[in-house]
């Protein structure tokens, strides 16, 4: 009983933290049907900015600061007003100018403006975990009800919780602003037709849903005793399923799946097998199947399929002097040269590739991950960039690929069986081939059930199952030796040849690599290319025209899925080891941004999106300045896809398309 | 009042709508804009409103520019849009959706009068004023969507096709209700595609035609136009 | 840039000798790699800042054999293949001598068949999985096992604390996996009850569930085989919960940030480590308090490791420059052979011929907000 009840004040105040973050998610998303994930960011803001705020000294860049010292009290809401104001600019300056854009749009901006803001974090505050000054809330001494312990902070955060979510409640069913709001959120265009300053309500809704997320981290950090750089990622992963869970959109809803989320996971936690390792495993899982069974959410109403004009509208602000340096430098970028120099581009790196490659073996083996992550890109491109679907998850492909040859080559052959693998050399080739079609077979299952979910809710639900079978990889020892990895896996070789060096495996890449296009090009100008293309364009009208959406849709999960899986085997070879951690969520981001830049929806864009960004990774090494703050890197492709997003959207490579308006 | 719409342009993306028109509405008329599905009525209308930039043109009111304001500053001005497909907040009663009609409103004691008033056009709105919005049949929620643009008090109020959907008895009825709306001082500009309904009622009208004015003229001698009664109409 | 540049040299005037830079014969470049940004960011930065005070201060000696170190840094974000990338990068790069650093087995594990091909010697210092050992002739680490850690400590735990009852909680890597292996097997042996074991991942902030099942099993003692971060979370988290406890840790407890963010609840910790910050050994001394007026902060085991390696390739290229007169990759190598007992505040270093380190560990504890020799010690 003791134990129940501890279960129970832990999943409640867990189940708060949640809440409030994921009303934050369902604010914005209700007007704009945009997933801010920048949230889990501006959460990680609030604890760092409370920390500092209540320290004597922080350490910024380095450098010691003398700070206010100031009383928890007052650093907790000036540190709200702070993130509030942040989340302010966030949707002034990356999120508005895209109202016009292709829905896919924003939420990409979001991704980046989020691998931005973590590393800027990093580089302010350091890597280290900052410890919670401690304040009277700590002090005081726990409750006990029988065997189960309460502390004050965990009551501070139920009951604030609490008052925080009847205040919003009230605020949006009574007040002028409050119902504005509701009234965007069920529909956009009418409420400006009724003379609501959208604009204005949607800035309303980032500042309340950001000084919430802050709130929320704020606690969390309270509770957990620190703050740290990445600490918003995962709960605000997780506040975004509590928001899908309650039905997003519907701010009681957002509460509700918060606190369901928290049960789920604390008893999951508590009775399922190995379930303290699969814990964050429970929250995706929950996800799933909600979505296969309850795609609108607990307290969702399902909504008829929307229209057309129902979301990103146009609003012609007024002019300002951010809109007008705006315009101009979109102007520069919009120039029809830069197509052209970018397709010198592709010559020239695959020239210069050549003539860095065989001197030096280090080059080689720069290009062969350039030629790895080219045909990641190219195969997520034809989910994201020809028919349109946003996929979080691919990265899971590309690991199904690489363990299913490494479980079949050295736990199955070599140990189970004591087969000779230089004997069954032939079996690579075969396992491209079976790799892929593995992961076709997952993109499939995964592509099925999401068939009738909008845009968004694929996103989350492909993020899910990535997540899902990173944990696996890295929980079920048994099978893939968990975080201990595979290695011996033999390199690749023909006829007892060894292929293994840096050139050969380059030659070998490129080899996939031209046929991977060469497929992806039949695909593309076939039948099946301008079904996707057209569901990209205009779900509704492809129907109309007759084509099964639903199937072209799974088409493209499997084409996609089949070369992760093939880039797998290829991967897994190359390097002789695999473990886990090569199969995050972040490089599922990365590989996104890379097509992204590149080009959506072309063929050469993504091979020199990951031409670009490898060298550039590479190359940066060196640079003084990124010697002392090596996150720098990945803050600066934050930025750069902020910006390209704005002024060419359609990638360094991308011929301007029309762009889809109110779609 | 006088609205004064002159070689306005719209596009979406690359593909323009509107290849630059020109019509007026002067003050207390019913004007109508009649054409064929996709001829570019609704986009008008949204230009005006303030929903879609123009590439081209101008829009006066009282031969003020208005292009470039956004769509609640012309909400202000007096210029007000019931949507095609009404629009209502599905997820709100009938009186939270007359109460937005008046957001830009101060709270006063003439709010009050002029909801006494929608509920004297519209008595089945007073009927159902607590129940959702989304549960209202056609005709009421076409009925809600004018009540809540009257809210607002509009020297012209544009309607987009408000008996699209609608049975026959239920049309007559909105056209009756439209017209005595016009009689109480308001500028109307109807767009339909029952084109029928619409003529006899404008007292000026114009047919779009793929994105550009075909013809123009008094409602009645349109109505007996050989052009408009072949194409529009129905009629051999 | 540098590099790409020389290499265009080179490839096009085809004089690629005369173009690569000539380096001074007794520089030692190292090429130091670990986790810097990311997740786990942390760690490599501790490694980082153990290494580079230990590089200034022999770069200050006046006689130190003619030799003098340099470095250049390379982030691995803690993935493999951001590992074979830079182990290539090392290999080609003429200019390293050797690679120190590593923050994740899992990385050195990738990245060692290149660095085996190319013959690059590599003194690690954090990684600690048993599949390291005598992975490549070129290999060697400055730290412990895994599984002789974990060992160790089960002995210690059912012999020397009397631990009847024991829970285990274990990061779910390689280090907590193999530690957590090897000490669960030995207190069994030395006849302590295992009531649960636990995985958690690196990472977690929230232990309650765990801790509030394991206070239900009574234990007498609960192992943490994982780094401070979580152990702090998971001392302070079983002292809201009611649940007192003796709390005994693996290596990777051993950080002053455990006591920072662990604050009163940590207090009576035992854990294990090479390196005990709280000795009054001169050299101990000094290196607590260059870091310290370096870097602000107090040094972990990470840091002390990766200092103490600092040394012991100062070491071994002095022996390699005196023998061949000049400090190359293999002399490099058959040195770290030679070498014996070089000093270090982690104890005195000598590697066996697997790669692996020779030496015990000491067992601490915290109180009053520091770190003292335990009172119980195993011998
Ligand atoms: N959101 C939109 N995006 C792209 N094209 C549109 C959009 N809305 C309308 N159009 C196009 O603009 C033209 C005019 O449409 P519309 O103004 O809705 O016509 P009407 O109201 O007369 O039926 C049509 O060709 C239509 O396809
Ligand atoms: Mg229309």
């Amino acid at each position: 009983m003791d134990i129940l009840l501890q279960f129970f004040i832990n999943a409640l105040m867990l189940g708060a933290i949640y809440a409030l973050a994921a009303v934050a998610y369902t604010l914005v998303y209700g007007i704009l049907e945009m997933i801010n994930f920048a949230f889990g960011e501006l959460f990680m803001f609030g604890a760092f900015l409370v920390v500092s705020f209540m320290l004597p000294q922080v350490s910024l860049f380095g450098v010691m600061v003398p700070m206010p010292g100031l009383p928890f009290l007052l650093a907790a809401p000036l540190a709200i007003l702070f993130v509030a104001a942040m989340g302010y600019l966030i949707e002034r300056c990356a999120y508005r100018p895209l109202r016009f854009a292709p829905r896919l749009a924003p939420l990409i901006t979001a991704i980046a403006v989020s691998v931005a803001l973590q590393n800027l974090a990093q580089s302010v505050w350091g890597a280290q975990e900052l410890s919670y000054p401690s304040f009277f809330l700590l002090e005081a001494k726990p409750i006990q009800i029988g065997g189960a312990y309460i502390s004050m902070v965990e009551i501070a955060v139920i009951v604030t919780a609490a008052v925080v979510m009847t205040a919003l409640h009230f605020y949006v069913k009574k007040t002028r602003m409050g119902r504005a709001m509701r009234a965007a959120a069920q529909d956009v265009e009418a409420a400006a037709l009724m003379g609501i300053p959208v604009n204005r309500v949607i800035a309303m809704a980032f500042i309340i849903g950001s000084g919430l997320a802050a709130l929320a981290g704020i606690f969390y950090g309270a509770v957990y005793l620190f703050a740290h750089p990445h600490m918003g990622f995962m709960p605000g992963l997780k506040a975004m399923v509590a928001a899908v869970l309650g039905g997003i959109g519907n701010i009681r809803g957002a509460m509700l799946g918060g606190i369901v989320l928290g049960f789920a996971e604390t008893f999951g936690a508590a009775y399922l097998p190995n379930g303290s390792a699969y814990r964050d495993a429970i929250a995706f899982g929950i996800l799933i199947l909600l979505l296969l069974f309850r795609p609108q959410g607990l307290l969702g109403t399902r909504l008829p399929n929307r229209l057309a004009d129902r979301g990103a509208m146009a609003f012609k602000g007024s002019a300002s002097a951010i809109d007008a340096g705006l315009a101009r430098l979109s102007a520069f970028f919009a120039g029809r040269d830069l197509v052209r120099y970018a397709s010198w581009g592709v010559l020239a790196v695959v020239a210069v590739s050549v003539f860095f490659i065989f001197p030096s073996p280090y080059w080689a083996r720069v290009f062969v991950f350039v030629l790895i992550y080219a045909l990641l890109a190219s195969g997520l491109n034809i989910v994201v960039g020809f028919a349109g679907l946003l996929d979080l998850g691919f990265v899971a492909f590309w690991a199904v690929g690489s363990y299913f040859t490494s479980i079949l080559f050295v736990e199955v052959l070599a140990k189970g069986y004591g087969v000779d693998m230089s004997s069954v050399w032939w079996l690579f080739y075969v396992n491209l081939l079976l790799g892929g079609g593995l992961a076709a077979l997952f993109g499939m299952m995964l592509g099925y059930p999401t068939l009738r979910l909008r845009g968004d809710y694929l996103a989350i639900m492909t993020l899910g199952f990535g997540e899902i079978i990173r944990l696996v990889a890295t929980n079920w020892v048994d099978l893939t030796r968990g975080p201990m990895g595979i290695r011996g896996i033999p390199v690749p070789s023909l006829f007892g040849y060894k292929l293994g060096s840096p050139v050969q495996l380059y030659l070998l890449g490129l080899v996939l690599l031209a046929l991977a296009v060469f497929l992806i090009a039949l695909m593309v100008r076939s039948y099946l290319g301008r079904a996707w293309v057209a569901i990209r364009e205009d779900e509704a009208a492809a129907e109309a025209m007759g084509i099964n959406t639903a199937r072209y849709k799974l088409y493209a999960y499997s084409a996609g899925g089949f070369f992760g899986g093939v880039t797998g085997v290829f991967f897994a070879h190359s390097q002789q080891y695999i473990s886990p951690l090569s199969f995050t969520l972040f490089e599922n981001i990365l590989i996104l941004m890379l097509i992204v830049l590149g080009g959506m929806g072309t063929l050469a864009g993504p091979i020199i999106g990951a031409a670009i960004w490898v060298v550039f990774l590479e190359v940066a090494r060196d640079m003084p300045f990124i010697q002392q703050h090596h996150e720098l890197r990945f803050m600066a492709l934050g930025i750069l896809l902020v910006v390209l997003m704005i002024f060419r959207p359609q990638g360094l490579l991308g011929q301007k398309r029309q762009p889809l308006m109110m779609s | 009042m006088t609205l004064k719409v002159e070689n306005i342009k719209v596009a979406y993306g690359m593909i323009e709508a509107l290849h630059g028109i020109s019509f007026a509405v002067a003050d207390k008329s019913v004007v109508g804009l009649i054409g064929s599905n996709g001829a570019g009525k609704t986009t008008a209308l949204k230009a005006i409103s303030g929903l879609l930039p123009l590439s081209g043109g101008r829009i006066t009111l009282d031969g003020r520019d208005i292009n470039g304001l956004a769509p609640e500053a012309i909400v202000k001005l007096g210029i007000v849009h019931v949507p095609e497909g009404r629009r209502i907040f599905p997820r709100m009663t009938v009186r939270e959706n007359l109460d937005l009609g008046a957001f830009t409103r101060h709270r006063d004691a003439t709010v009050e009068r002029d909801l006494g008033w929608v509920y004297e056009l519209f008595p089945v709105l007073k009927e159902r004023e607590e129940q959702l919005a989304g549960t209202l049949s056609g005709g009421q929620q076409q009925m809600l969507a004018m009540g809540r643009a009257l809210m607002s008090k509009p020297r012209l109020l544009m309607l987009d096709e408000p008996s699209m959907g609608l049975s026959p008895i239920m049309q007559d009825k909105i056209f009756d209700l439209a017209r005595e709306i016009n009689a109480s001082g308001t500028t109307l500009l109807l767009v339909e595609q029952n084109a029928r309904a619409a003529l006899e009622l404008a007292t000026h009208a114009y047919v779009l035609d793929t994105g550009a004015i075909a013809l123009d003229g008094k409602g009645s001698d349109l109505a007996h136009d050989e052009r408009v009664r072949k194409a529009y109409l129905g009629e051999e | 840039m540098r590099k790409a540049f020389v290499y265009l040299t080179a490839a096009a005037a085809l004089t690629a000798l005369a173009a690569l830079p000539v380096k001074a014969a007794e520089e030692v470049k190292i090429g130091f790699t670990a986790a810097l940004s990311g997740d786990f960011a942390a760690y490599g930065e501790n490694m980082q800042r153990g290494l580079e005070l230990a590089i200034g201060e022999i770069n200050a000696k006046t006689d130190n054999g003619g030799v003098t170190l340099a470095i250049t840094t390379a982030d691995d974000r803690g993935l493999p293949s951001d590992g074979v990338l830079i182990a290539q990068r090392f290999c080609s790069d003429d200019t390293v001598d050797i690679v120190m650093g590593y923050s994740f087995s899992s990385v050195a594990l990738a990245a060692a068949t290149i660095i085996n091909d190319c013959q690059l010697p590599v003194l690690a210092s954090a990684v600690t999985s048993p599949d390291l050992a005598g992975v490549s002739p070129y290999f060697r680490r400055n730290v412990l096992t895994d599984a002789v850690q974990g060992e160790l400590a089960g002995t210690y735990a059912a012999k020397v604390l009397g631990a009847k009852r024991i829970a285990a909680l274990n990061q779910q890597d390689d280090y907590g996996i193999g530690g957590t292996d090897a000490f669960v097997a030995a207190a069994k042996a030395a006849g302590a009850e295992i009531l649960s074991r636990e995985a958690y991942v690196l990472g977690t902030k929230d232990f309650k569930t765990q801790l509030t099942s394991i206070k239900a099993q009574t234990p007498d003692l609960l192992w943490v085989g994982g780094f401070y971060t979580e152990a702090a979370k998971i001392a302070q988290q079983a002292r809201q919960i009611g649940l007192d406890v003796q709390i005994l840790g693996s290596d990777g407890l051993l950080s002053p940030k455990l006591i920072e963010l662990g604050g009163a609840s940590i207090d009576g910790t035992i854990l294990y480590g090479m390196f005990d910050p709280s000795v009054a050994k001169p050299e101990v001394q000094a290196f607590v308090k260059a870091y310290k007026d370096k870097y602000g902060e107090e040094p972990n085991a990470w840091a002390a490791l990766a200092y103490d390696a600092g040394y012991t390739l100062n070491e071994a290229a002095k022996l390699a420059a005196a023998k061949n007169g000049k400090v190359d990759r293999a002399g490099l190598n058959a040195a770290f052979a030679e070498i014996k007992a070089v000093p270090g505040v982690t104890g005195p270093t000598t590697f066996q011929e697997n790669g692996n380190r020779e030496g015990t560990v000491v067992y601490l504890q915290v109180k009053d907000g520091k770190f003292i020799l335990a009172p119980k010690q195993l011998n």
